[in-house]
């Protein structure tokens, strides 16, 4: 089987780049704030992690592209792009065009702006609904490109006009667990030799009134005034990670970053002994120096994994490190958030919320999504053993 | 190499529930096409469709807390009537949970956009502005997912979760490709040992008010309403866009040998996968038609066929003025000399475009034509294109023996997928 690697890492959250929010992580700043929602006045404040500015069109080949861009689509290029450079694939159209990819992506963010307007205009003068007003008056309102930010596909299709990527492709929806299929389907095409590099990543723009409101019904949504826990900071962010074989990365002299040993998906019920047995199922078995976790939404739902850690690997089980606490949560793009952090640790020889943790080179990242899916990755640095 | 078969079919249809009542409107050459009846579209540019009409059977299984949500969004009726339909059938006597370890099962299914109801937010808008407040406090005592935003995968949870699929449930969101693409992971994941079996395939339906609106605004629609069911005109000189359409297919999957033991209906041989991208536009096709060639010219190698292998291709075929030169192109240039000789047909111009579901429905077309030896047609094309030279079977189903086939699907943003599938081989 060919061996995969990690040569390219990006994101775009509150801090910025991997680099900047690991660097705020180790300061112990939280990304997480008071957010109160624009475009819909009287929609409760809410905790979250908004993304730091950013200039959308720094890396569009034209600066036109960036009017067809939700700011979904506007974050998953500028993280992709940071994972291009990181790669050295910049300067490579020819490997870039025949990379794989692969994208989850969140719930649409209506633009409230159009759909208000349009709403408005299509109500009868005693304020009903009427669809022959929507026909006649409420579209003409629209933006005419609305549709393209509405259409779940946007950015994969603009990640790959901006970087010129034309391989295997396909954009998932809208949870964590999408994530992990994407990230599995682009390490079994790798290992099996279908292509040699893919861009996986996810992408989200939860903090819109919408998706919100979504949310908020699920009760997944973390307010000010919360006391029991249980709840997301919902983040707007993208992260993606760029794999390939070993061969690949080695042959255009690019740097693994990290080694990728095994890939595991499962849904089992959530009790420390399914979740020992899925550690223990492993297939190298033995201990990670630590268990990068994220997706779990309370403390029960870690005090499962701690059990279920101390269960697989008795004696001196794995500490567990999350960082959703403090950046956030966006479900599509949650894994390759905390893989890329558990990566750029790797590299710079600590994990920031774990200070007892020195050197870490044997990582097992561990992703927890709200229907029950795990999905589990084993990450090295290329120098630890096989 | 692990083969991989299609055992189950189900489908909701413009043009008829169930395989049969599909099948016979293929064979029929029968339009599921007209004036908009779910909704009063009397004011909008575009008032035709591919609606599905006649009761849409909801399985039983279908339970709160997803249920309200699922009768309040066609495409998710759809999906669990086209679902219910392959599990039975595939099953028939026993089910897929009791025949497959649980997390060898997948559930990889194609869905369109989410259901936005315009109507529930109106009245929270005040001055085209929404009230926050106001909109919360309507959301309160609703059922979950019931109102405003339906987000798009709570058929595949449901269907996942009647089946006892615990393998990878992927919801591919991927436009006009979904579910081409849905179906070509699964059976990559059967292919390489990941899965055993899958349930796959997709559902769509943009025919309400955002739907239509939001593709009236992209000028992609035909507005030829006076036609009716003679609207849907690929490769016709006087094409003027495509016509919505709506429905649901759902096929089953399983592993050649594991199939073979439980003694189960074997309808076809999945026999390749491969997608691409353009990286071109964001609305129109590439002209180079490297990302339409790269995904049949991939499918064929990797099924090992060589164009004169191949008796038939389902065309992606829009009806829009861009696509079907370009789709007639890429054909081309990937036959050859042979091109000319093979049959190629959309059955757009019958139920119209199915967005999310179109690969799925459109791949149980392409079965129909491995198995009854007909291939469907392409109706409504009175007047050729000189831009579109193939043989486009116009107006009429035609005998012919079918033992391999192409569905191509391309989608706006520029992705691509081609699945090339064929009759059981020796």
């Amino acid at each position: 089987m060919t061996e995969v690697v990690i040569s390219g890492i990006g994101m775009h959250g509150a801090f910025g780049d991997f680099g900047d929010t690991l660097d705020a992580l180790a300061q112990g700043r939280t990304a997480v704030t008071r957010v109160s929602v624009d475009g819909a006045p009287g929609f409760p404040d809410v905790l979250g992690a908004p993304a730091g500015p950013y200039d959308p069109g720094c890396y569009a080949p034209d600066r036109k592209l960036v009017k067809y861009m939700s700011r979904t689509a506007q974050l998953a290029v500028l993280a992709s792009g940071r994972a291009i450079e990181r790669a050295g694939l910049m300067d490579d159209p020819q490997s870039r065009a025949a990379m794989a990819l692969f994208v989850a992506t969140g719930y649409i963010a209506f633009d409230l702006s159009n759909v208000a307007r349009s709403a408005e205009a299509s109500k009868t003068a005693d304020g009903a609904f009427d669809l022959g007003r929507m026909g006649e008056e409420g579209l003409r309102l629209c933006h005419p490109l609305m549709p393209f930010k509405m259409l779940l596909n946007m950015p994969l299709g603009l990640v790959s006009i901006a970087f010129g990527i034309r391989g295997e492709n396909f954009v998932l929806y809208p949870g964590a667990d999408q994530a992990g299929i994407a990230f599995e389907t682009a390490w079994r095409g790798i290992r099996n030799g279908r292509f040699v590099r893919a861009l996986v990543g996810g992408c989200g723009q939860g903090l819109s009134p919408i998706p919100l409101a979504t949310l908020i019904r699920q009760d997944r949504v973390a307010c000010p005034d919360d006391t029991g826990g249980g709840r997301f900071p919902i983040a707007d962010l993208a992260a993606f990670v760029i794999l390939e074989s070993a061969q690949a990365a080695e042959d255009r002299g690019a740097r693994a970053i990290a080694r990728i040993d095994s890939v595991r998906l499962a849904r089992p019920q959530r009790s420390s002994q399914s979740l020992a047995a899925f550690f223990g199922g492993d297939p190298d078995g033995h201990r990670p120096d630590s268990v990068v976790v994220t997706g779990c939404i309370d403390s029960v739902d870690l005090q499962v994994l701690t059990d279920a850690a101390a269960s697989a690997w008795p004696g001196t089980p794995p500490a567990l490190a999350s960082f959703d606490d403090r950046l956030g949560h966006c479900a599509a793009a949650s894994l390759p958030l905390a893989l890329g952090l558990a990566v750029e640790s790797m590299s710079r020889g600590s994990v920031p919320v774990q200070q007892d943790l020195s050197a870490p080179r044997d990582l097992l990242i561990l992703s927890a999504a709200a229907d029950e899916a795990l999905f589990s990755c084993r990450v090295r640095s290329v120098e630890a053993p096989q | 190499m692990r083969r991989v078969v299609v055992t189950g079919l189900g489908v909701v249809s413009p043009i008829g529930i169930g395989v049969d009542a599909f099948y016979d409107g293929l064979r029929h050459a029968r339009s599921g096409i007209g004036l908009i009846r779910s909704f009063d579209a009397s004011t909008f540019p575009t008032r035709i469709a591919g609606e599905v009409t006649g009761d849409v059977p909801i399985p039983v299984w279908v339970a709160e807390p997803l249920g309200s949500a699922i009768n309040r969004d066609r495409k998710a009726c759809f999906a669990v009537a086209a679902a219910d339909q392959a599990l039975t059938e595939a099953f028939s006597g026993g089910s897929i949970g009791s025949s497959y370890a649980p997390d060898r099962i997948g559930t990889y299914l194609g869905a369109g956009l989410e259901i936005f109801h315009l109507d529930d937010l109106a009245p929270h808008v005040r001055g085209g502005e929404l009230d926050g407040a106001s909109l919360l406090a309507s959301l309160r005592d609703a059922p979950a997912f019931s109102r405003m935003q339906i987000p798009s995968h709570l058929a595949s949870s449901a269907v996942a979760a009647h089946a006892r699929a615990e393998g990878p449930l992927a919801v591919n969101v991927s436009a006009c490709t979904a579910a081409a693409q849905a179906i070509g992971e699964a059976f990559l994941a059967v292919q390489d040992d990941v899965l055993d079996a899958a349930i796959v395939g997709g559902y769509d339906s943009m025919v309400n008010p955002l739907g239509v609106g939001g593709f009236c605004m992209l000028e992609a629609l035909s507005r030829a309403n006076h036609l009716g069911g003679a609207a849907s005109r690929p490769f016709d000189l006087n094409r003027d866009g495509f016509v919505l359409g709506e429905g649901s297919a759902v096929l089953i999957l399983e592993e050649l040998n594991a199939a073979h033991r439980r003694n189960a209906p074997i309808y076809a041989e999945l026999l390749a996968y491969a997608s691409s991208l353009d990286a071109y536009r964001v609305s129109d096709p590439d002209p180079s038609l490297q990302g339409a060639v790269s995904a049949m010219a991939q499918a064929l190698a990797r099924a090992r066929l060589e164009p004169s292998d191949v008796d038939y291709i389902n065309a992606h075929g829009t009806g829009t003025r861009k696509n079907d030169p370009m789709e007639s192109r890429a054909i081309r240039r990937v036959f050859g000399s042979v091109a000319g000789e093979i049959p190629v047909s959309s059955t757009k111009s019958q139920v119209g475009h199915l967005i999310g579901a179109a690969g799925a429905v459109e791949l149980i077309a392409c079965i129909f034509a491995l198995t009854e030896g007909i291939v469907p047609a392409t109706i409504n094309l009175d007047t050729p294109d000189p831009e579109c030279d193939l043989d486009y079977v116009p107006k009429k189903p035609r005998a012919r023996t079918v033992r391999t086939a192409l569905s191509n699907s391309f989608g706006f943003g520029g992705q691509n997928a081609c699945i090339a599938i064929g009759r059981l081989r020796g």
